[in-house]
């Protein structure tokens, strides 16, 4: 048993997760490896440590501070049932095309309290690449619901962003002065990791953190793509429509120093707009050592000096997407077969590959 | 323990039976906030907004998931999003913490970390890492019980459990050399 087969054991000995076989396994190695003995021992009183931090509790009553918030959003809730069925005609739902051989995705993007934050909301949608090359934007100033849906061959980049000095308090608890966010979708929900580092969330609370991208953000991303379709580019909204930009710093307004972090999206189905994405990808590593991007249902590796050092199996038509870096050499995705979702990793490290 | 009951009052508006269940649940959800963040006044805000969300969202809590992992999910959803903004995390190099078997036993120091190293050290993890280790050890949870949380499959969560143990490892490792620290 080498030593760095024996971590693996060593850490899953902490969480009492060993079989008998594998914890007699570990002893025997353990007791000819004074090596792996340090760190079995350094690891343990790691472990003790972190158990017996303190177990911290409020200064004082979080609750108690906060029923004055509560009582707030609860006179919301009711002044904002009855404006809200007041201007149902007016919720904003942009229906592009309608395609009907494919899965109608649904993005909605509630904003609660946004009565009184109607007017500094702007949702713009910008859309293109109809096959008629028709260019259709659609402004939503309502508070209300945004919902894209049914859309076709198409790229919605919906921009909402509310005043920096939004204060009602029915938007209290669910807008947030510095939300900018940033939504593309083409006829797919935006995944529960999509992440705007700047909102506090309006509709994903109760979902997963999506915390994918491991640390030092500023090379990361996420990025699913279709392996059907090739694309090995940034997607772009570009002056000319037919490209969708996903350049922060150029295309949202608001903090985009903020923008640190990866964000995810899926680019699932985009092959319709195959032809408008342009400009390179490359998924870069943390450290950029490496960056991947899909072909031809492959995911394929570049070095640092772009030249390809693994390609992966094809997975054919299946989709590929939520490509992450665990750490420099070591990524992860999705493929969506028929079986299910699936969740492969590449070793760089190991030049090994596998389901996870 | 929550009980489920409790639980079903609140979702079908029982106002007294919402407040009592954010009061059982007040003390965990700050320590996770507390941990994540590494200062109070964060934490304090942190964990009043995630109240708050529960409050608001208790309608969509199903019985099919367990309540603590759901209020674990808003709150460390709040943390990262407020982490993310506001601290840079440090980048670590990723091969100083493979292991390796070149130490001498002769450089080890068996000493006692002093729980500020320790949370020192857990400040310097990136996000994710610094979640998953204060669910483990703070909220005791299990992998699967952190995967739920973190909606994160559950080899990656072992995965990012195993690599910040070592990287905290060699934290406090740099921390009694005197090369880290401060």
């Amino acid at each position: 048993m080498k030593c760095q087969e024996v971590m693996e054991y060593m850490q899953r000995q902490l969480d009492l997760d060993l079989a008998d076989t594998e914890q007699q396994l570990l002893d025997a190695h353990l007791r000819t490896c004074a090596s792996c003995r340090v760190m079995m021992e350094r690891l343990q009183r790691l472990t003790s440590e972190l158990s017996s931090l303190p177990k911290v509790h409020p200064p004082v009553s979080l609750v108690d501070a906060i029923l004055p918030k509560l009582e707030e959003i609860d006179r919301a809730r009711q002044s904002e049932g009855a404006i809200r069925s007041a201007t149902t005609d007016q919720s904003a739902e942009t229906s592009l095309a309608n395609r009907s051989n494919r899965r109608a995705h649904r993005l909605s993007y509630k904003v609660l309290g946004g009565v009184v934050a109607a007017g500094l909301l702007l949702g713009i949608a910008i859309v293109n690449l109809d096959q008629d090359g028709s260019q259709r934007v659609a402004e939503d100033s309502s508070a209300g619901m945004f919902t894209s849906s049914q859309m076709s061959n198409a790229a919605i980049m919906n921009v909402a962003t509310s005043s920096a000095t939004g204060s009602s308090a029915s938007e209290e608890a669910e807008i947030h002065d510095d939300t900018a966010e940033l939504m593309i979708t083409s006829e797919f929900e935006v995944r529960d990791q999509y992440l705007s580092p700047s909102s506090k969330d309006t509709s994903a609370d109760d979902q997963p953190v999506g915390i994918l991208a491991p640390s030092g953000g500023q090379k990361q991303g996420i990025l699913g793509i279709p392996a059907t379709g090739g694309i090995s580019d940034v997607p772009s909204i570009g002056a000319d429509g037919k490209t969708v930009i996903l350049d922060k710093n150029k295309s949202v307004s608001g903090p985009a120093e903020e923008w640190n972090e990866s964000f995810n999206v899926d680019l699932e189905e985009m092959d319709g707009i195959t032809g408008g994405i342009q400009a390179s990808v490359g998924l870069a590593s943390p450290e950029g050592t490496y960056s991947v991007f899909i072909e031809n249902g492959s995911l394929v590796v570049l070095d640092s000096n772009n030249e390809r050092t693994y390609v992966s199996q094809s997975f054919g038509d299946a989709q590929v997407y939520g490509l992450e870096w665990t750490d420099d050499s070591y990524l992860t995705f999705k493929v969506l077969t028929d079986e299910g979702e699936q969740v492969y990793y590449i070793d760089l490290d190991k030049r090994s590959e596998g389901r996870m | 323990m929550v009980e489920q009951e409790l639980i079903r009052s609140a979702q079908s508006g029982d106002r007294e039976a919402m407040i009592q269940l954010l009061r059982e649940i007040e003390t965990h959800v700050y320590r996770t906030a507390y941990y994540i963040l590494g200062n109070e006044q964060d934490a304090m805000d942190a964990a009043q907004e995630a109240l708050i969300r529960v409050y608001t969202k208790i309608e969509s809590f199903e019985e099919k998931a367990q309540f603590k992992t759901w209020v674990q999910r808003i709150v460390t959803n709040i943390c990262i999003d407020k982490f993310r903004r506001n601290k840079p995390t440090v980048s670590i190099d990723e091969h100083a913490m493979n292991f390796t078997a070149d130490h001498s036993v002769e450089e080890e120091v068996v000493a006692t970390y002093v729980s500020q190293d320790i949370r020192e050290a857990i400040n310097k993890l990136s996000d994710h890492y610094r979640a998953v280790i204060v669910l483990r050890y703070l909220q005791d949870f299990s992998y699967n019980e952190i995967s739920d949380s973190l909606g994160l499959p559950l080899n990656t969560v072992k995965s990012y459990l195993f690599r910040a143990r070592q990287q905290l490892q060699t934290l406090l490792q740099d921390y009694q050399k005197g090369g880290v620290g401060g």
